[in-house]
């Protein structure tokens, strides 16, 4: 009923980083074992493009409520040369986790103060 | 933001946590010249194998121990005439545990245990910002 086109947005962007935590903590899990291979969750441009589309027809926006985000795994662009075979750089995923993790929570915030300004207009207006 | 990552983390920290106790096995095994059934022979070095899992909906679902294997390159035979594990010759076979590669396994099995642990509690934070959204 409230939703507007931001929250679509972050929703998308909520859900796509939650996937992408998903498969960094599986890097972490795996970083002794040989031969795997690192990935990660591009959802960026997807919702850029639903973004774009939503902005180029309005009219239409609430066919694009519910983004149809591919958040499958891709390899990620790590490549290390170890022994064993495994790609993964320990520090590099978990300086990636961290950064994901800090994007997560900032956005969490600012849909916690769209919320808020939210429940301020419904709870203090005028009657 | 989901449980399963906890799942994930969790998974890693059993498996460092095998990869720990058969270093600490290792470790305290690098003198022993008598195998578990009573009979002559040194024991041999142990070592884990990791598989990456996949959950049952396709997406990354950790690691699991899939076996511990029984590594026997490496004996040697030390000339020992007194030791009550010498054959006729005098010779005793000696384990093929290697400390600093022990320790050196040790140190990168700790630090990939702490490195799940900073996994977890990043999902931990996680999970509750996401709650924190549904609160008035």
């Amino acid at each position: 009923m409230f939703e507007t086109r931001t929250d679509i947005v972050v929703r998308g962007a909520l859900n796509g980083m939650s996937a992408r935590h998903r498969a960094y903590v599986d890097a972490v899990a795996n970083a002794e074992t040989p031969d795997f291979i690192p990935k990660t969750v591009e959802f960026e441009e997807q919702l850029r493009s639903i973004r774009d589309a939503m902005l180029a027809d309005p009219l239409h926006a609430d066919a694009l409520s519910q983004p149809d985000l591919d958040l499958t795994t891709k390899p990620s662009k790590q490549t290390l040369g170890r022994a064993d075979g495994n790609q993964l750089s320990i520090d590099q995923q978990v300086v990636e986790l961290a950064v994901n993790q800090l994007s997560y929570e900032a956005l969490t915030q600012a849909a916690r103060l769209r919320h808020d300004i939210l429940h301020s207009v419904i709870t203090e207006a005028p009657r | 933001m989901s449980i399963s990552s906890l799942r994930i983390s969790g998974s890693g920290l059993s498996a460092e946590r095998a990869r720990l106790d058969t270093v600490s096995r290792n470790i305290a095994n690098a003198e022993t010249t008598q195998r578990s059934d009573g009979q002559a022979g040194p024991y041999l070095r142990q070592m884990v194998r990791f598989e990456s899992i996949t959950g049952e909906d396709g997406k990354p679902g950790g690691v699991k121990v899939t076996d511990t294997l029984e590594l026997a390159e490496g004996v040697q035979s030390v000339h020992r005439p007194g030791h009550p594990d010498a054959d006729a010759n005098g010779n005793v076979a000696m384990p093929n545990v290697d400390m600093i590669e022990e320790m050196v396994d040790m140190i990168a099995a700790t630090r990939a245990y702490e490195a799940n642990v900073g996994a977890a509690n990043a999902t931990k934070t996680m999970i509750s910002r996401a709650i924190e959204l549904g609160r008035i």
